[in-house]
């Protein structure tokens, strides 16, 4: 399991991706209201720089999830949908919806409920792409991760209530979902099942929105492409004419004498044909750490070994050289980062 | 309370020697006096009421409570004889608990020391105790995070964290938690180099500022991603079963819940919420009375916690089905 870091937006609010409005806004009251700076939880744990740290994070988590259209972008960039809307069939959606049960709290009795045997399947770490052969595939040590125990909390949190003088805890958490609910319509309405409204069209270039994500052309239609299952249905199946892929930009033209920057590192990427959200699915680095390496907004960076690790990634990904990119990119480095 | 598929589960398992091997449940916690040893021995009350065969292991060396807590005299054996090997099989120093099913080593009258017993005599201590011949074996752990207390956790199918609603408590169990993770790597890390840079992790302040289990693994994959992977594999698997006691207020039924995400997004470990206890005045009744809260005709409004505790945790080695230890050297 990631660490605050490195969790996607539904982690950090402790949700899942088919979880409706109301369901997101539950979790998100929740984890503030665990993790606030006065809850015993967190004592001992976080320092204080570090709590405001994934407050923030959270709170732009909710930002995007909350609003229909940035969250069926988001969906869409981390796989969670294909460019029709429809749910991906090997994506999140249903590996987490069928296999991992919401955690609820001690409340009242109910019946013994079937233990899944599977464990959970972090489901982005079985995506790699063709093309980057030269990464190291994540191991599936898959003894270990099997014979790890079942992830049902449900089942550990339903027990039957004691006869205490406590009252019953309060039922914030969301009751485990139906998995109908998980079935995106045709016309393209969101996984709640509300309509979405005005969606505003793709924009027509790669070129980032300026908002908090990307809308990719090119790497939609890998994702399309690559996690589209071989037996779906035709309606599943995206059409030729709506996945032509779009050309990159040109690569930069990059000597041994180049010093890279966070732009020049941008270029390579659109050059490459990655969005940011692609980049962090495929080598685990959060986007908010990508963006920032980008965007050279060094206050928000971390420690420099981990910079360091992250530019390795990167160059791997980017098929650039390691030494020539991490030396003259942290030699931009204000002295205090460095 | 337990289905069918519970009373008839076989728990033991048969080693490559055929000898039999019971589950065994560790309770720890990092605090002293928070009450471990109280729910081991009432848990083990009712594991033994629901038709297993459980045997208590007193392993709080040089602090033994649990025979205090059963409410039962001093036994004429303990776990020292076993030591120092004035009997020769660690069934001898098993004692009748007068409840059906129930029996216990004991701590009670060990030696002046037994805090501080050798490596070998630990090893020999946790290979014997796993393979008692009985359905499952709970042991009580000391306060602290020992390598000793951190061994015995580390051997056990399932390891138990209690906390109460207290910081102090909260303090400690985080550090028991990472200090378990960290153990454990270090035992199943063969390269010297990397058990270096585990060993720089267990320090509070270290060169590469690795502060959590996470920040560990982030280095360790920008080393090796491959190690990075086994470490991540190792870590999820890694999966403390966390139980609230003396829950007084509505905001302490949420504590359980809100520890395992805190943990969760700080240190990237899943604990996994088993349930809590009320604060109840017959607790310390008892224990002042030396009598156990669920013994032969006693009974407590805690009951119904205890049973449903039994309950999960009977749940959970269902799961696990076969022994998932968190073996030390794999």
């Amino acid at each position: 399991m990631r660490d605050f870091r490195e969790q996607n937006y539904y982690e950090l609010l402790d949700a899942k991706p088919h979880y409706s409005a109301q369901e997101l806004e539950q979790c998100y009251q929740r984890v503030k209201r665990f993790l606030s700076p006065d809850s015993v939880a967190t004592y001992a744990l976080f320092q204080p720089e570090e709590l405001n740290l994934l407050r923030r994070r959270i709170e732009e988590a909710f930002r995007v999830l909350s609003s229909p259209e940035r969250r069926k972008h988001y969906d869409q960039e981390m796989g969670h949908l294909n460019a029709q809307g429809w749910p991906n069939p090997v994506g999140p959606i249903w590996a987490s919806a069928a296999q991992s049960p919401v955690e609820e709290p001690l409340a009242k009795p109910e019946p013994p409920k079937t233990v899944d045997s599977n464990p959970l399947q972090e489901p982005l770490e079985q995506v790699l792409p063709d093309n980057n052969a030269q990464l190291p595939s994540a191991p599936a040590d898959s003894q270990t991760i099997d014979a790890a125990p079942s992830q049902s909390e449900s089942a550990d949190a339903s027990a039957a209530s004691p006869q205490a003088t406590l009252q019953d805890p309060p039922q914030d958490t969301p009751a485990q979902p139906d998995l109908s609910s998980a079935i995106v319509a045709p016309n393209g309405t969101c996984i709640s099942g509300e309509p979405v409204k005005d969606v505003p069209a793709p924009p027509s270039s790669i070129d980032e929105r300026g908002d908090a994500f990307e809308t990719p052309k090119a790497s939609e239609t890998l994702i399309a492409a690559q996690t589209a299952p071989a037996t779906s249905g035709d309606a599943l199946r995206p059409k030729k004419s709506e996945t032509t892929p779009v050309p990159p930009p040109c690569a930069p033209n990059i000597t041994s004498d180049t010093k890279f920057s966070g732009e020049l590192l941008k270029q390579v990427r659109q050059s490459r044909g990655l969005t940011l959200e692609r980049v962090a699915e495929i080598t685990k680095i959060n986007i908010f750490y990508l963006r920032t390496i980008e965007e050279e907004r060094y206050s928000n960076l971390p420690a420099e070994v981990y910079v360091r690790g992250y530019l390795r990634m990167v160059c791997q990904l980017y098929g650039l050289d390691t030494r020539q990119v991490t030396s003259t990119y942290l030699e931009r480095l204000p002295q205090s980062k460095s | 309370m337990l289905t069918e598929q519970q009373t008839t589960f076989e728990f033991s398992r048969l080693d490559a020697n055929g000898v039999r091997e019971s589950a065994v449940v560790a309770v720890g916690g990092g605090k002293g006096g928070i009450g471990k040893t109280l729910m081991t021995a009432n848990l083990g009350i009712c594991l033994a009421k629901s038709g297993r065969k459980v045997v208590l292991v007193d392993a709080d060396l040089g602090g033994s409570n649990l025979h205090t807590c059963l409410g039962i005299d001093f036994p004429d054996v303990s776990l020292s004889d076993f030591v120092q090997r004035r009997v020769d099989r660690i069934e001898d120093i098993i004692v009748d608990t007068g409840i059906d099913g129930l029996g216990l080593i004991s701590g009670a009258q060990d030696f002046l020391g037994s805090a501080n017993i050798k490596y070998t005599q630990k090893m020999r201590v946790l290979r014997e105790i796993c393979r008692i011949d009985t359905d499952l074996v709970l042991m009580d752990l000391g306060s602290g995070t020992s390598f000793n207390v951190l061994d015995f956790f580390l051997v056990s199918d399932l390891g138990i964290v209690m906390i109460v609603p207290e910081p102090t408590s909260l303090e400690n169990s985080y550090r028991f938690i990472k200090s378990a993770f960290y153990r454990l790597l270090r035992h199943r890390e063969k390269n010297q180099s990397y058990r270096k840079i585990i060993e720089e992790a267990m320090e509070t302040h270290n060169e590469k500022n690795i502060r959590t289990p996470y920040d560990l693994i982030r280095v360790i994959s920008s080393l090796d991603p491959q190690k990075g992977d086994q470490y991540r594999s190792w870590m999820m698997a890694f999966r403390p079963l966390l139980v609230i006691n003396q829950v007084r207020s509505p905001e302490d039924t949420e504590l359980g819940q809100a520890v395992r995400m805190a943990c969760q997004k700080y240190f990237g470990i899943d604990l996994d919420f088993l349930g809590q206890i009320a604060y109840d005045d017959s607790v310390w009744k008892s224990v002042r009375r030396r009598a156990s809260l669920l013994g032969n005709g006693n009974d407590s409004p805690l009951a119904p916690y205890f049973m449903q505790l039994a309950d999960a945790v009977l749940k959970r080695l269902i799961e696990l089905r076969v022994s998932n230890r968190w073996n030390m050297s794999e």
